[in-house]
């Protein structure tokens, strides 16, 4: 039987992971592997359909553009793929992109989009098969809405929000207290958590600068002592 | 502290759990060697594959970890690997 989803990923933890929620959740043909040398001999056998990549490999960081270049420049081949990687820069989702990937999950993998993405590259979500139009090229936007600023605390820089958000996501935000805290008014954050407040049906999301160090903790720090003092 | 996870995960999280709780002593011996380029692939992987078993805290302080190896803090990266020794040992997991 062909294989219709190959899976190239070297921590054992995630090929079982998926594995199991590929096959068992979604009921598709899959196979995985720990090293790209094993991935390509395979690739070009079976020819699967669709392909998962992660980037950074056993056999090197970034091995994962290697194999996605082997696959559409010396295979010409049109199969579908999805990085899955725990990078989530916009550069490197942008050369992934530029290299033929057609879509882009960050780690730790969220089941529903996954689902959702490779039912989507294989055609099965448009179940009434309503047309669409598909844009090869990137269209950039920009997206604005209201977050309402809730706490900070030593590590920590809270809001509530009438929306999810996806873990990683990095978004910029306006607020009168950043200018306090880092004399700015814009600051470019990462979320790394968005639950429900149960008490309130809002969405709380917990984020920080994109890198943290010892300054930005120290400054939280002091913008908590002088509210209490 | 408890967490509910999702059915799926059943045969999958204890022993991935488990696999967690038994590489603390390599961990430890990893960190006290300060090889922050092998600490911060190390948890780079941590961080990726927690979540994905329904142990986002065990990922996000991976994540948090991984960053400090990148800036070669060693007290930082043993305050959060109590946290996360602390998070290991702790959590319960339910279905």
């Amino acid at each position: 039987m062909e294989s219709k989803i190959f899976h190239l990923d070297d921590d054992p933890d995630q090929i079982r992971l998926v594995e199991k929620y590929i096959t068992k959740e979604m009921g598709l043909d899959y196979k995985g592997f720990g090293k790209s040398s094993e991935f390509k001999a395979s690739f070009k056998v079976r020819k699967p359909e669709l392909v998962i990549i992660d980037l950074d490999l056993e056999e090197g960081d970034n091995e994962g553009f290697e194999v996605l270049k082997y696959i559409r420049n010396e295979l010409n081949s049109d199969a579908n793929i999805i990085i899955m990687s725990r990078r989530g820069a916009i550069e490197d989702i942008n050369y992934g992109t530029e290299l033929g990937a057609d879509d882009y999950i960050t780690k730790p993998v969220d089941f529903q989009i996954l689902k959702t993405k490779i039912k989507n590259l294989m055609g099965e979500v448009n179940e009434l098969n309503f047309p669409f139009r598909k844009f090869k090229n990137e269209h950039v936007g920009k997206m604005q809405f209201n977050l309402s600023l809730t706490k900070i605390d030593e590590s920590y820089i809270y809001f509530y929000s009438d929306h999810y958000i996806l873990k990683q996501s990095k978004i910029i935000v306006e607020n009168e207290v950043f200018h306090k805290l880092f004399k700015k008014e814009r600051v470019k954050l990462v979320v790394h958590d968005s639950s429900i407040d149960e008490s309130n049906g809002k969405y709380l999301w917990k984020t920080t600068i994109e890198n943290v160090n010892d300054e930005y903790f120290q400054r939280l720090s002091n913008f908590i002592l002088r509210a209490g003092s | 502290m408890k967490i509910k996870l999702e059915e799926f995960l059943k045969d999958l999280t204890p022993n991935y759990l488990d696999e967690r709780r038994k590489e603390i002593p390599d961990l430890e011996t990893l960190i006290k060697s300060k090889d922050f380029q092998a600490i911060k692939k190390k948890f780079h992987k941590l961080a990726g594959s927690g979540g994905g078993y329904g142990l986002d805290e065990l990922s996000n302080l991976s994540k948090e970890i991984e960053n400090h190896a990148d800036l070669q803090e060693y007290d930082h990266i043993e305050q959060l690997f109590d946290q996360y020794k602390d998070y290991i040992s702790k959590v319960e997991i339910e279905f």
